[in-house]
């Protein structure tokens, strides 16, 4: 079966990682014939190796028959692609995260009259979804992956930006956005540590993907006033390999979110060993256990996601008759405070590290990769495109 | 162990009044001071100046008791257009330098808060030294005007509580692998990225000198070809003690966002306690 990816393949924006990987491993599948239509060019600032770089253009220049066409193609963007498939054969497939409690209403108008199916990384999502009046028959859930050759519990190989694995290393990563709780984390911060407590937050950003921010001039104000325990704070482009090595120095993954799609890293990091700090709700329920780490209190808030100061729109959102008022789940700073105090103090912590380290993660891009495997298949090997004309 | 810290600075017209009191106040925070003077004595906008150097090497040498200062002399008015003499000298002066971090303080900035700024705020910036570029506040003291009793009264640009003015920044903190684009703005923070606040204070008395030497300065600085078209001089000119209270919203530069407020008199021996009092608010 021919099967197309379009998306973006060479920066290190989640959605770039995942596309990378599904490519990779549905390209080693005899029942598939790959190939990918990048939506980006090669970067040569992602850090990418030599080898991922190689193959992917590998596979953006492979060639199909002339009188051939993708008989699926899986599109994996933000915002979603809509325009028609060149042949009217090709069943499209969409995977879509998304991280707020109402779905565009554009999205299940175009999912149910457009697509052939939709796959979306967690049970969240595909509740949002049906709630937004999807057909549950046309969702599947594929949990997005993880390296576990790189994400494990080996010493860390290298460690940049001065980081020492023998201090209490926390570790954020995410970006300014409001829905991430990075605001959440700076506020309990400087209450929980000061400067001589051996303990240091490592803020991984990614302002080249979601732009330029002040986290930067507040964290240091931060410091400044009020003498609280050091961070570090991250913005490069970084590879897989090094943010494995950050992981790997860090004892704590802490993240706070309001609205999430998945949180990948959060599986990157518990896999490198990292004791989970999360909200009581969300996405992560999929793959982290409930005993695993420890639970931030939520309270249900109203919010108004037109807001600016909460979604930073970008051209292409879609906000039709999606109502601008919805809930998310607010994380309680104080209880933050003290989770955050409790693995840092607690002699009882060395459980939390050893239920870490016995814990068996299955979503290795391998097992997830059948997972495309199947539903891609199905979908293609259904009579006719379901497009409503 | 601490970063190793560069300052350039510029001789020009205004040394002798400014420079080594300006030098006091970070001289012992620094590792190595390089200060540019043109081989001519030709100021960026070609005009010829002259200083009393034995008494500016004197002072000079006093101050660098721990052999911290060196001086550069170069031809740096090579072009017809001002700022480019500015960007050639500060550019120039940086490659001279030792260190990878280079502070930029002029002759006319007078830190307030060093001490505190350097030991306490530079540690915690110092591993972003060649990826962000680091602001002061300028505190910005406008005229010497005598009360109706013959005192000396500065007027200090300042808020309408009468709180000073802080919300003018400039860059003066770089790493030595960035070009000095506009006067102090590089590469990096020209168009507004890559600028980290900080809370140093410089007591910044660009406009508040003798009538003829901020004649002379306005003539001559970088951006001169702007001081032309700019009714500043005019203004400042006509400000009294019985007339200051009137202006209001009076910066005609256009240069920065902000707009100065007001002016507040200050006793003229308190300024600098006065701005110390108010640092909390700019940062």
């Amino acid at each position: 079966m021919i099967i197309e990816i379009v998306g973006k393949f060479y920066d290190n924006h989640s959605l770039t990682i995942i596309n990378r990987n599904i490519a990779f491993m549905l390209n080693e599948n005899d029942k598939i014939d790959l190939y990918i239509t990048p939506l980006d060019d090669y970067n040569p600032d992602a850090n990418l190796p030599k080898q991922i770089v190689k193959k992917l253009k590998e596979l953006s220049a492979k060639s199909i028959d002339q009188n051939s066409y993708p008989e699926v193609q899986l599109r994996h963007a933000y915002p979603p692609v809509w325009q028609w498939p060149l042949k009217a054969q090709t069943k499209v497939v969409y995977i879509q995260p998304w991280e707020y409690p109402k779905l565009p209403f554009e999205w299940q108008y175009k999912w149910e009259t457009f697509a052939d199916h939709v796959i979306v990384p967690s049970n969240y999502i595909r509740d949002i979804a049906i709630r937004a009046g999807l057909n549950p028959n046309d969702i599947t859930v594929v949990p997005n992956g993880y390296n576990e050759k790189l994400f494990n519990k080996e010493e860390p190989k290298n460690l940049p930006y001065g980081i020492d694995s023998s201090k209490f290393n926390f570790v954020y990563v995410g970006n300014s956005q409001w829905r991430k709780g990075l605001d959440i984390l700076i506020n309990a911060w400087h209450k929980c540590f000061k400067s001589y407590d051996n303990a240091r937050l490592i803020i991984k950003d990614n302002p080249a993907i979601y732009g330029k921010n002040s986290v930067l001039n507040e964290i240091v104000k931060m410091q400044y006033k009020t003498g609280c325990a050091p961070v570090t704070y991250i913005d490069d482009n970084v590879s897989d390999e090094t943010m494995a090595d950050i992981f790997k120095a860090s004892k704590v993954v802490v993240h706070p979110y309001r609205a999430e799609g998945f949180g990948m890293h959060i599986q990157e990091a518990v896999a490198c060993g990292c004791v989970p700090i999360l909200p009581d709700t969300g996405p992560h329920q999929d793959f982290i256990p409930e005993e695993i780490g420890i639970r931030i209190q939520t309270n249900q808030k109203a919010i108004d996601i037109s807001s600016s100061e909460i979604f930073a729109q970008k051209p292409g959102d879609a906000f039709t008759m999606m109502s601008s008022h919805t809930i998310i789940n607010e994380p309680n700073g104080q209880h933050l405070e003290k989770a955050l105090q409790w693995m840092y103090h607690s002699h009882d912590k060395k459980d939390k590290f050893e239920q870490v380290k016995n814990l068996e993660l299955n979503n290795t891009w391998e097992n997830v990769a059948k997972q495309y495997v199947e539903v891609l298949l199905n979908v293609g090997n259904t009579d006719k495109p379901r497009r409503i004309r | 162990m601490a970063k190793k810290k560069s300052v350039i600075s510029l001789i020009s017209y205004d040394a002798n009044r400014f420079l080594a009191q300006s030098i006091k106040r970070y001289y012992n925070y620094v590792d190595e001071i390089v200060l540019g003077i043109d081989k001519d004595r030709v100021t960026w906008s070609g005009n010829d100046f002259s200083i009393d150097e034995d008494a500016l090497w004197d002072e000079l040498s006093q101050i660098d008791g721990d052999g911290k200062i060196s001086i550069i002399e170069e031809d740096f008015h090579q072009s017809k257009v001002a700022i480019e003499n500015d960007n050639y000298e500060r550019n120039f002066l940086k490659e001279q330098c030792s260190h990878e971090w280079i502070f930029s303080f002029d002759a006319d900035e007078m830190l307030v808060n060093a001490k505190d700024f350097f030991l306490n705020f530079c540690p915690l910036v110092e591993k972003y030294y060649n990826k962000t570029d680091l602001c002061m506040t300028w505190a910005t003291p406008y005229k010497v005007v005598e009360d109706s009793k013959g005192n000396s009264q500065t007027l200090v640009i300042a808020n309408t509580d009468d709180s000073p003015f802080f919300n003018e920044t400039q860059g003066v903190i770089t790493s030595k692998d960035s070009t000095f684009m506009y006067a102090r703005w590089t590469d990096k923070s020209q168009y507004g990225d890559n600028r980290l606040m900080s809370p140093l204070v410089a007591l910044h008395w660009s406009l508040c000198r003798p009538d003829k030497e901020l004649h002379e300065k306005i003539n001559n600085i970088g951006h001169s070809d702007l001081v032309e078209k700019d009714p500043f001089y005019q203004i400042w000119s006509q400000v009294t003690w019985d007339n200051y209270h009137e202006l209001q919203n009076f910066k005609t530069s256009g240069l920065g966002g902000s707009q100065w407020p007001t002016l507040f008199a200050v006793p003229s021996d308190q300024v600098e306690s006065y701005i110390t009092q108010h640092l909390g608010r700019a940062y």
